[in-house]
C-alpha cells in the first residue's frame, strides 16, 4: 500500500511541475510581456498542434523525423561499435588513429556538404550521411573505452579458455563494457537528434525541423514555430527517456541513471526480458517501414503541390472566372465612359 | 590506452595522409598545394586571422557566460527538497531537449539579427551539460562531509565555497569538458545560418561560390582550433591535482 501511494505521489509530483509550466507559460502571454504575433499563449499553440494535425499531416512529419533518427542510429551502432572494438584491440592502431579520429569528431558535416554531394548527390542520403557521421563517433569513442576499462583478469581468464573471437565479443566484451557503450549510445541519440533538425531546416521535404523552417523563414507564424517546438522537444525527452529505461532495465546492477541522487527510491527498475525486447524491435521496424512511406509522399507532395489542393483550386478557378467577368463589365463601363 | 604517449604517432600518421593526399589526388578533393595556396590567400585578402578572432570571441564569452549562470544555477537547484526536485526534474528534462537551432529562430525574431542570438545560442547549448555535472556532482557527495560541516555551525557561503563545489569538482570538469567541445561546433552552425562574420560564414561564403578549397583549409583550421581547445584542457586537467582527483 505504501509503495503504491509514493508511486501516485511521485507521478503526481511530476506532473506538477509541468502544469506550473504551462501556466507560467499562459501568464507570461496574457499579461503581454512579449508581443502576441511572436509569443503564443499555451492553448493557442495546442489548438494550433491540432490543426496542424488534421490539416497540414503533422503525422507525415513526425514519421519522417523519427524515421530518420532510427535508421540514423542503427547505422551509427552498425557502424561504430565494431569499429570500437576493432579500435580497441591493438594499443598500435588506437594511437595511429586517434588523432584522425579526433579530427573527424569535431568536423561539422555540414561545412563539407558540396563534397558529400559530390560524391553522392542531392537527396536523402546526404542528411542521413550527416547524421550518421555525427552519431558514429560518441559511441565509437564509449566502446573503445569501456572495452579498454574491463579488467583485465576477466579477458585473460576467457583467453585462457581459448575462447575464439566472436564469442568473446558477444560473451565477454559487450556485456562487461556493456554500461559505457548505452552511455556513449545516449551522447550519440542526443547529438543525432539535433543533427536532424539541423539538417531538415536546411533542405529537406518533410519533418519536424522542416515545419519550423517553413514558418519562420518567410514570415513568422508564432503558433506553428512554437507549435513544432513543443513536439521536437516532447519528441526528444521520449526518445531519451526510452533510452534512459533501456540503460536502467538492462544493467540493472549498476546504479540507475537519474539527476538527483535520492536515497530514498532505490533501484525500482525494471528487468528488461526477451519479450520486451520484441516490442521494441516490431515497434522499430513499425517505424522504419512506415516512415520510409511518409518520406515518399512528401517528396511526391513536393514535387507536385497542387495534389493537396484540388478542391481550392476549384474555387479558386470560379473566383477567376467571376473576376474576368467583373473586369470585362468594369472595361465596358469605363469604355462607355470614355465615349 | 593513453593516447598522448602515443602522441607523436598518430600526428605522423596524418602528415603521411597527407603526403598521400598530394600524391595520390582523389578526385573529389583538391589538391593540397590548392588548399594551402588558398589558406594564404584567405589569409592575406580576407582576414582570415580577423574572423577566427572572431569566431574564438563569441565562443569564448557564450562559453563564460554559460558557466557563470550553470554553476550558481546548479547549487540552486542541487538545495531543492526531494519533493520539488522531483518535480523540476521533468522541467529541466524539457528544457534540455529544446533544439539550439530553434532557439536562433525565436530569439532572431525578439532580438533581431546581430551578435546576440549566435551567443544566446551558444550559452543555451553550453548551459547543459555544465548544470547537469554540477547538480550530479554536489548530489554525490557523501552526506558525512555536509553534517561534519554543519557540526561546526558552518555560513551557507562557506558551505558552498569549500565543502560543495569542491567536492563537485571532477563532475563539473566533465560537463565542462563536453560543453566545451560543443561551444565550437554550434558557432559554426549558427555562424553558417546568419551571419556577415565569422569562420562559419567564410564557410558559407565558400560554398556558395564554389569554391572546395577553400572550403577543405578553413575545415582544416576549424578542426586544428578544436585540438588545440582540447589540448587546453587537457593540460589544465593535468596540472592541476583538484581536477585529477578521482572517486
Amino acid at each position: 500500500m505504501t509503495i503504491h501511494n509514493t508511486r501516485v505521489k511521485d507521478f503526481i509530483l511530476k506532473l506538477s511541475g509541468l502544469i506550473a509550466v504551462a501556466i507560467i507559460w499562459e501568464m507570461i502571454a496574457t499579461v503581454g510581456v512579449l508581443q502576441k504575433d511572436i509569443f503564443p499563449s499555451f492553448f493557442a499553440t495546442l489548438k494550433e498542434i491540432y490543426l496542424l494535425w488534421t490539416e497540414n499531416n503533422l503525422y507525415m512529419h513526425i514519421m519522417s523525423s523519427l524515421w530518420r533518427f532510427t535508421v540514423g542510429i542503427i547505422f551509427a551502432m552498425i557502424i561504430g561499435i565494431p569499429l570500437g572494438i576493432i579500435l580497441s584491440e591493438s594499443d598500435f592502431i588506437y594511437k595511429l588513429l586517434g588523432p584522425l579520429l579526433k579530427i573527424f569528431a569535431k568536423i561539422n558535416p555540414f561545412s563539407l556538404l558540396p563534397i558529400i554531394i559530390a560524391l553522392i548527390g542531392t537527396g536523402e542520403s546526404v542528411k542521413m550521411i550527416s547524421i550518421i557521421w555525427v552519431g558514429v563517433f560518441p559511441i565509437l569513442f564509449a566502446t573503445a573505452s569501456g572495452i579498454h576499462e574491463i579488467d583485465s583478469e576477466l579477458i585473460k581468464t576467457a583467453k585462457s579458455m581459448k575462447t575464439p573471437f566472436y564469442q568473446m565479443i558477444y560473451k565477454v566484451y559487450l556485456p562487461a563494457a556493456g554500461h559505457s557503450i548505452f552511455t556513449g549510445i545516449r551522447v550519440g541519440v542526443e547529438m543525432t537528434f539535433f543533427m536532424i533538425v539541423a539538417g531538415e531546416m536546411l533542405g529537406a521535404n518533410s519533418g519536424l525541423g522542416y515545419l519550423i523552417h517553413k514558418s519562420a523563414h518567410h514570415y513568422f507564424d508564432a503558433p506553428k514555430v512554437y507549435g513544432a517546438g513543443l513536439l521536437i522537444m516532447i519528441l526528444g525527452v521520449l526518445i531519451n527517456g526510452f533510452f534512459r529505461h533501456m540503460q536502467n532495465g538492462l544493467f540493472f546492477w549498476k546504479e540507475a541513471i537519474s539527476l538527483f541522487h535520492n536515497k530514498k527510491d532505490r533501484n525500482h527498475a525494471a528487468r528488461i526480458d526477451f519479450p520486451y525486447i520484441c516490442i521494441v524491435l516490431v515497434v522499430t521496424a513499425g517505424i522504419i517501414v512506415a516512415g520510409a512511406d511518409q518520406i515518399k509522399e512528401a517528396a511526391y507532395l513536393a514535387e507536385n503541390p497542387t495534389q493537396n489542393m484540388s478542391e481550392h483550386m476549384d474555387m479558386s478557378k470560379n473566383m477567376d472566372m467571376n473576376m474576368n467577368k467583373e473586369m470585362q463589365h468594369n472595361d465596358m463601363n469605363h469604355k462607355n465612359m470614355n465615349d | 590506452m593513453n593516447l598522448r604517449n602515443g602522441r607523436l604517432k598518430g600526428y605522423l600518421f596524418l602528415l603521411f595522409l597527407i603526403l598521400l593526399w598530394a600524391v595520390a589526388r582523389p578526385k573529389f578533393l583538391p589538391s593540397i598545394q590548392s588548399v594551402i595556396a588558398s589558406l594564404e590567400e584567405l589569409f592575406c585578402t580576407k582576414d582570415l586571422l580577423y574572423h577566427i578572432g572572431i569566431s574564438v570571441y563569441r565562443a569564448a564569452l557564450g562559453f563564460f557566460i554559460a558557466l557563470v549562470i550553470a554553476i550558481p544555477l546548479g547549487v540552486i537547484i542541487s538545495s531543492f527538497t526531494p519533493n520539488l526536485q522531483k518535480s523540476f526534474e521533468p522541467v529541466i528534462d524539457l528544457f534540455s531537449q529544446a533544439n539550439p537551432l530553434m532557439i536562433y529562430h525565436l530569439v532572431l525574431i525578439i532580438l533581431g539579427v546581430g551578435e546576440s542570438p549566435k551567443i544566446l545560442m551558444i550559452v543555451w547549448i553550453c548551459i547543459w551539460p555544465i548544470l547537469f555535472g554540477t547538480i550530479s556532482g554536489i548530489t554525490k557527495i557523501d552526506p558525512t562531509y555536509i553534517n561534519y560541516a554543519k557540526s561546526l555551525a558552518i555560513t551557507k557561503l562557506l558551505l558552498v565555497s569549500k565543502v560543495l563545489l569542491p567536492g563537485a569538482i571532477p563532475q563539473i570538469f566533465q560537463g565542462v569538458k563536453m560543453s566545451f567541445g560543443y561551444s565550437l561546433f554550434i558557432l559554426i552552425a549558427a555562424e553558417m545560418m546568419g551571419g556577415s562574420s565569422g569562420l562559419g560564414y567564410l564557410v558559407k561564403f565558400s560554398q556558395n561560390i564554389y569554391r572546395t578549397e577553400w572550403v577543405i583549409g578553413l575545415v582544416m583550421v576549424i578542426a586544428i582550433i578544436g585540438i588545440i581547445m582540447d589540448e587546453i584542457l587537457y593540460i589544465i586537467e593535468k596540472k592541476s591535482p583538484l581536477l585529477s582527483f578521482r572517486y
